[in-house]
C-alpha cells in the first residue's frame, strides 16, 4: 500500500508540473489573477471567485478570445475597445466576483458594505457594482464591483508604487463562511495597466476621454458664460440705476 | 399624392396626440398595454399582491389612475425575497410609465426611487435560507456496547432540516440565527451572533458561532461532510467572543469562549469503599470493593482562550501563528481507570483518570489542554498549493495517564504535523486532486471533539476521548471531478497506521437535478481491522 501511495504522489507532483505543456497558453496567466474560495459547512458550500484585470490579464483574455473565435486583428481590436470600456480603467480598479451557491441561497446585500480593498495601510469601499449582488443568490451569479483608481483629495494613483493588495470581504455574507472576512490578494507591482492602451483600441479610449473631456469643459465654459452675461446685466442694471440717481 | 399627405398628417396628429391622451388618468389602458403584463407576471412570481378583488388576473381594464395605483401599492409590498433584479426594473418602468398619475395621487416618485434604491441595498430586511436533508444508508455495521456488531443494518432518516435566518441591522450590525434539528436532534438554536464594524478596521462576532481557523488545512467533499476535519478550532461554544484587527497584510485575532459543564454528565457516587458510576443498569455501571477515591468533578465549566497573527507576504506566501487554550475550571483528576466490559482496574498515583471507554464512545475529558501551532502556505503555481501545519501541545497530567488504558504513559507534549499538496480542477483538467499525509504522536489531543478523518477512522486511532492512541501516520487522498453543472463525482482514500490499520475507500456521484434539488450515491468499503461496507444515498433541497 506504502508503494501505491508513494506512486500517487509522484504522479501527482508530475502532473502539476507537466500542466504548463498540456494547457492552453494562455491559461496559466488567466488562472493566476483569478483566486477562488471555497467554503462548505456541513451540507451547504460556497465558491467565490474574483478576478483582478491586469494588463497581463486582459491582454491574455482578449489573445484566448481571439484564438478560440478566429477573430481578424480589426475583431480583437473592437473587443478590446469594448472591453475596456466596460472595466473603466480609466478612473477605477474593476474586479469581477462570480459566486456559485451550492446549499442555503445567500443573501449579500447591502453588497457594497461587505467589502473593502486595501491598498498599502488604508482601504477603499466600491464606488460602483453590479446591483445584482444585492439579490438572493441562489445558484450562480457574476459581476463587476469597481473600486476607486485615484485618490479622491490628491488625485495621486492609489496602486502607484504599491507591491500587493488585498480584497476583504466579510463573513457575514453567508453562514457558510466561517472565518471573520476572505481576503483575495494579488501582487500588482508589476501591473502597468498603460500598456493595453496601444493601437486603434487605444486611440478610440482617448478619443472618447477626449470628448468626454471636450464636454465636460464646454458645460464649465457655458457656465462661466452665463455667470458672465448675469454679471454684465447686474453690472448695466447698477449703471442706469446709478444714472438715475445722478438725474435727480 | 394628396391622399398620401393626408393620411401623413392623420397618421402625425395621432401620434403626437397620443401622449396627450396619455396623460389623461381616466383613460383606459389599452388592453394590449405592457403594463398589464409587466404586473401580471410580477403578480404571477409572487413580488407582488395586493390589487383590485384581492388578485390581479390580467382581465380587467383599468384607467391609468387605477394602474398607477396598482404601481404604488406594487411597491409597498413587494416581496425582495422573490424579486429579481429584473422585476425591479420593471417595476422602474412602470413607475416612469404612470409618473403623472402618481404624481396626481400625491405618490412622490422621487420617495419611490428612494424606496426601489433601498429595497435593492437590502438593509433592515429579513433573509431566509436553509436546506432539508434525507439519508439513507444500507448495509452498515452498528455498534453497540462499544462492540462492531457484525450485522447489516439499514437506517433511514431525515437527516437535517437548517434554517438560516439574517437580518441587515444597519451598516454595522449584522445579525444571524441557525436553527437547526434532524438526526435524532431536536430543532433548536444552533447559531446566533451579530457581526459588529468597529473603529479602527475591528470586527467582532459576538454569540454561539462557529471559530475554525484551520479550514484550508483540511478535505471536505462538494459540502463539507465529515471528511477531514480540524485539529484544535473549528468549534461552537455556548457563547463566545472574537475581535479580528487587520493591518497591512496581516490580520491580528483574539477569541474567548466559555461553555458550562463539559464532560460526562454522568455523576460518580461514592460509597465507602463500594462505589459505581451512574446508574449499576446501565453499561457504565460498575460496581465494585476496590480501593480508590474521588478526586474531582466528572464535568467542568470551561475557558476557551485564542489568538492567531496570519501574515501574508505576497499572494504566493503566507505564514500564521496560532495558540489556543482548552482551560477547565476544575481539571478531571478522578476515578480509576476501567475498561467497562473487562473490569480491568488500572490507577496512576496521585492523579487518577476517570476510567475510558474503549474505541466507539465520544466523550469530553474534562483536562487542560495548550496548543501552538504554525500554518504555512506555498501557493508555488496558479491552483498549485502546499500546505503545512505544525503542532504543539502542552496537556494536562490526566492526559498522560489514559495512556494507562493501554499500559502507556503519554508525553505531557505531544506533537503533530501534516503535510498538503492542493490542485485545482482548473489546472488538471478533468480533476482536483488533494493530498495529504500527517503524523500525530500518541498522547496528541483533538480537543475540538472532532472526529478527523471520516467515518470511523477516528475511532481506529482515537480513545473515547479524542486522543491518539499510538504513534500514528495518516494519508489521505481526495479527487473530485466536476462534470458540469449537473454531474459531479469523487473518489477519496484514508490510509491509517495506528492503534488499528484502518482504510476507507469512497466513491461518490453527485447529481443535480435542480440548483435547489441535489442527490449523492455513494459507497465507502471500510478495511483494516474495522472491515465493513455500505452504501448511502443523500436527497438535499436548498431553498
Amino acid at each position: 500500500m506504502r508503494r501505491i501511495l508513494f506512486s500517487i504522489v509522484v504522479v501527482a507532483v508530475f502532473l502539476s508540473l507537466a500542466v504548463p505543456v498540456g494547457a492552453a497558453p494562455y491559461d496559466e496567466v488567466l488562472h493566476r489573477w483569478q483566486k477562488t474560495q471555497k467554503f462548505t459547512d456541513r451540507g451547504d458550500a460556497l465558491s467565490i471567485t474574483v478576478t483582478y484585470f491586469s494588463s497581463e490579464y486582459i491582454e491574455a483574455l482578449i489573445q484566448s478570445e481571439a484564438d478560440k473565435n478566429l477573430w481578424t486583428a480589426d475583431e480583437m481590436d473592437l473587443h478590446k475597445y469594448q472591453l475596456l470600456k466596460t472595466l473603466r480603467l480609466d478612473d477605477t480598479i474593476p474586479v469581477r466576483f462570480h459566486f456559485e451557491v451550492m446549499g442555503s441561497a445567500v443573501h449579500m446585500a447591502p453588497f457594497g458594505e461587505q467589502l473593502k480593498l486595501r491598498i498599502g495601510s488604508k482601504t477603499y469601499n466600491p464606488v460602483d457594482y453590479d446591483p445584482i449582488f444585492n439579490f438572493r443568490v441562489t445558484e450562480s451569479v457574476e459581476g463587476m464591483v469597481y473600486f476607486p483608481r485615484f485618490d479622491e483629495k490628491t488625485g495621486k494613483d492609489l496602486l502607484a508604487g504599491v507591491g500587493t493588495i488585498k480584497l476583504e470581504l466579510s463573513g457575514s455574507i453567508s453562514l457558510t463562511i466561517k472565518p471573520t472576512k476572505v481576503d483575495f490578494i494579488w501582487d500588482v507591482a508589476n501591473d502597468d495597466p498603460s500598456r493595453i492602451y496601444t493601437g486603434q483600441a487605444g486611440g478610440r479610449l482617448e478619443m472618447d476621454r477626449l470628448i468626454k473631456r471636450l464636454a465636460n469643459l464646454n458645460k464649465e465654459k457655458q457656465e462661466c458664460e452665463k455667470r458672465l452675461g448675469e454679471l454684465d446685466s447686474e453690472i448695466a442694471a447698477i449703471e442706469i440705476r446709478m444714472k438715475e440717481l445722478q438725474q435727480q | 399624392m394628396k391622399r398620401f399627405a393626408a393620411l401623413v398628417a392623420v397618421l402625425a396628429l395621432v401620434a403626437f396626440a397620443a401622449p396627450a391622451f396619455a396623460a389623461n388618468p381616466f383613460m383606459d389602458v389599452p388592453m394590449n398595454h405592457w403594463a398589464y403584463d409587466a404586473v401580471s407576471q410580477l403578480a404571477s412570481r409572487g413580488v407582488v399582491s395586493g390589487y383590485p378583488d384581492g388578485a390581479f388576473k390580467g382581465e380587467w381594464k383599468a384607467t391609468r389612475y387605477e394602474m398607477a395605483s396598482v404601481v404604488a401599492r406594487a411597491l409597498a409590498y413587494v416581496d425582495m425575497n422573490k424579486a429579481s433584479k429584473q422585476d425591479l426594473e420593471l417595476l422602474k418602468k412602470l413607475v416612469v410609465e404612470f409618473k403623472d398619475e402618481l404624481d396626481a395621487l400625491g405618490v412622490k416618485v422621487d420617495e419611490l426611487d428612494a424606496r426601489v434604491a433601498d429595497l435593492e441595498k437590502g438593509v433592515g430586511k429579513w433573509y431566509f435560507s436553509g436546506y432539508l436533508r434525507m439519508q439513507q444508508t444500507f448495509g452498515r455495521d452498528i455498534m453497540q456496547g462499544g462492540v462492531l456488531k457484525k450485522e447489516d443494518d439499514d437506517s433511514w432518516n431525515v437527516n437535517r432540516f437548517r434554517w438560516n435566518i439574517k437580518k441587515v441591522i444597519d451598516d454595522k450590525v449584522t445579525m444571524n440565527i441557525r436553527l437547526q434539528g434532524g438526526g435524532g436532534e431536536d430543532l433548536g438554536v444552533e447559531l446566533a451572533y451579530l457581526t459588529v464594524k468597529f473603529p479602527w478596521d475591528i470586527t467582532a462576532n459576538i454569540g454561539r458561532f462557529w471559530l475554525d481557523w484551520e479550514g484550508d488545512f483540511y478535505a471536505t467533499d462538494w459540502w463539507g461532510f465529515a471528511m477531514d476535519d480540524a485539529y484544535i478550532t473549528d468549534i461552537r461554544p455556548t457563547m463566545a467572543v472574537s475581535f479580528n484587527k487587520s493591518f497591512g497584510m496581516g490580520d491580528f485575532s483574539l477569541y474567548v469562549a466559555h461553555d458550562d459543564n463539559v464532560g460526562f454528565a454522568e455523576t460518580a457516587v461514592l460509597d465507602g469503599s463500594h462505589t459505581w458510576f451512574g446508574d449499576p443498569d446501565d453499561y457504565w455501571s460498575w460496581a465494585s470493593g476496590f480501593d480508590w477515591e474521588l478526586r474531582g468533578g466528572l464535568e467542568s465549566d470551561r475557558y476557551i482562550y485564542g489568538a492567531r497573527l496570519n501574515f501574508n507576504f505576497n499572494e504566493m506566501f503566507s505564514l500564521a501563528v496560532n495558540y489556543m487554550k482548552y482551560d477547565y475550571e476544575d481539571d478531571a483528576e478522578v476515578g480509576v481507570f476501567l475498561m467497562p466490559w473487562t473490569k480491568l482496574p488500572m490507577t496512576w498515583p496521585g492523579s487518577y483518570v476517570y476510567g475510558t471507554p474503549d474505541w466507539g464512545f465520544s466523550a469530553t475529558l474534562a483536562a487542560d489542554v495548550e496548543t501552538i501551532w504554525g500554518d504555512l502556505v506555498v501557493n508555488f503555481k496558479p491552483g498549485i498549493t502546499l500546505k503545512g501545519q505544525y503542532f504543539m501541545q502542552d496537556n494536562d497530567s490526566a492526559w498522560q495517564a489514559t495512556g494507562l488504558l493501554d499500559g502507556i504513559l503519554y508525553d505531557d507534549s505531544p506533537k503533530a504535523w501534516k503535510a498538503i499538496l492542493e490542485i485545482d480542477q482548473d489546472v488538471l483538467g478533468f480533476t482536483s486532486l488533494w493530498l495529504e499525509y500527517a503524523q500525530l504522536d500518541a498522547g496528541f489531543v483533538f480537543p475540538n471533539g472532532a472526529s478527523p478523518y471520516g467515518w470511523m477512522a477516528g475511532d481506529a486511532f482515537c480513545n473515547g476521548y479524542g486522543q491518539v492512541r499510538a504513534d500514528t501516520t495518516l494519508w489521505t487522498v481526495l479527487a473530485m471531478q466536476r462534470w458540469n453543472e449537473k454531474w459531479g463525482t469523487y473518489v477519496r482514500y484514508i490510509d491509517v497506521d495506528g492503534w488499528q490499520d484502518y482504510n476507507n475507500w469512497t466513491v461518490a456521484v453527485t447529481h443535480w437535478y435542480t440548483p435547489s434539488l441535489a442527490f449523492e450515491l455513494g459507497y465507502d468499503k471500510l478495511g483494516g481491522d474495522l472491515d465493513d461496507d455500505f452504501i448511502w444515498l443523500r436527497t438535499t433541497v436548498f431553498f
